[in-house]
């Protein structure tokens, strides 16, 4: 079987740090991310769930680099003209 | 056509669902996301404007097949571009992977027992982060299930998460689970081991400065 990496473990063990009880999967985060942006990626700024919602959605994106990579090209594409 | 003055989400909505989908709101769908997908990958010497052209085109299927799913609490037109995005990425990543499979990256088939235990260790690496590392691929082999293994090594190997829905034969939401229950099982299994949060950081911190 393919044993990781020590480069591998290092990432797997930043994802390890970062790992939560309660998190969000990708379906959730494609469905939440629009509201992250428009709130300036900022989850305190806003009130009640939507500011929870909004942490989970930071937290995704520190254990899955797929969608952080799609959130900064997501800022880049809704970036005005 | 040039979209030339906003339109509220209602609008959007309204024109674009099943029963009343007004072409030409469709039309400045498309456009609005292609320029949007081109300033978030035009740099990129793998994507052509052809390429643009189509993933603008699957991106307006994918909205109008889930405009049930928009929640209100953003812009419709920012919610649409999130689907663009990841759907020029599955096709990008997949491009990128081809066709490898699990079989081909070494991994284990999920039914199969588990793995033969040989530790890969880099001698040139300070003690106590090798201590760490043996700990992360005991746990790896012995702790979690086969597809929870196999899983969470595809996905460290890059494999892209569709690739890996194919072999695995499941959905978005399981296989998330399967990464998730992963994690949590290997940070247990490393505070069992008398590996604290800081003691990891700490050894990450030192190979990422090598």
């Amino acid at each position: 079987m393919m044993e990781p990496s020590d480069s591998k473990l290092v990432q797997l063990a930043q994802l390890l740090c970062q790992t939560q009880d309660h998190e969000i999967d990708c379906t959730v985060f494609l469905q939440s991310v629009a509201a992250f942006i428009e709130a300036g990626g900022d989850a305190a700024a806003e009130a009640g769930s939507l500011a929870e919602q909004l942490e989970l959605v930071r937290q995704h994106m520190e254990v899955c680099p797929p969608c952080k990579e799609e959130f900064e090209a997501l800022v880049r594409a809704c970036e005005q003209d | 056509m040039a979209v030339t003055a906003p339109r509220t989400n209602d609008q959007w909505l309204g024109a674009l669902q099943s029963g009343s989908v007004d072409e030409g709101v469709v039309a400045d769908l498309r456009e609005y996301l292609k320029r949007g997908l081109a300033k978030a990958f035009g740099s990129r010497r793998d994507v052509s404007a052809s390429d643009l052209d189509d993933f603008a085109q699957d991106s307006v299927m994918r909205v109008l097949g889930q405009l049930d799913s928009f929640r209100g609490d953003s812009r419709f037109t920012t919610w649409a571009m999130a689907i663009a995005v990841n759907t020029a990425y599955a096709v990008m990543r997949k491009k990128s992977w081809g066709s490898r499979t699990f079989s081909e990256l070494g991994l284990d088939a999920p039914e199969s027992a588990s793995a033969t235990g040989q530790e890969v260790a880099d001698p040139s690496s300070n003690a106590a982060r090798q201590d760490i590392f043996s700990a992360m691929r005991r746990a790896i082999e012995t702790d979690l299930t086969p597809r929870q293994r196999t899983a969470l090594l595809a996905e460290l190997a890059g494999m892209p998460a569709q690739s890996i829905l194919d072999e695995l034969q499941t959905t978005p939401g399981a296989l998330y689970k399967l990464y998730h229950d992963a994690r949590k099982k290997l940070r247990v299994s490393l505070e069992q081991a008398g590996f604290s949060a800081k003691d990891v950081i700490e050894a990450v911190e030192g190979a990422s400065k090598e």
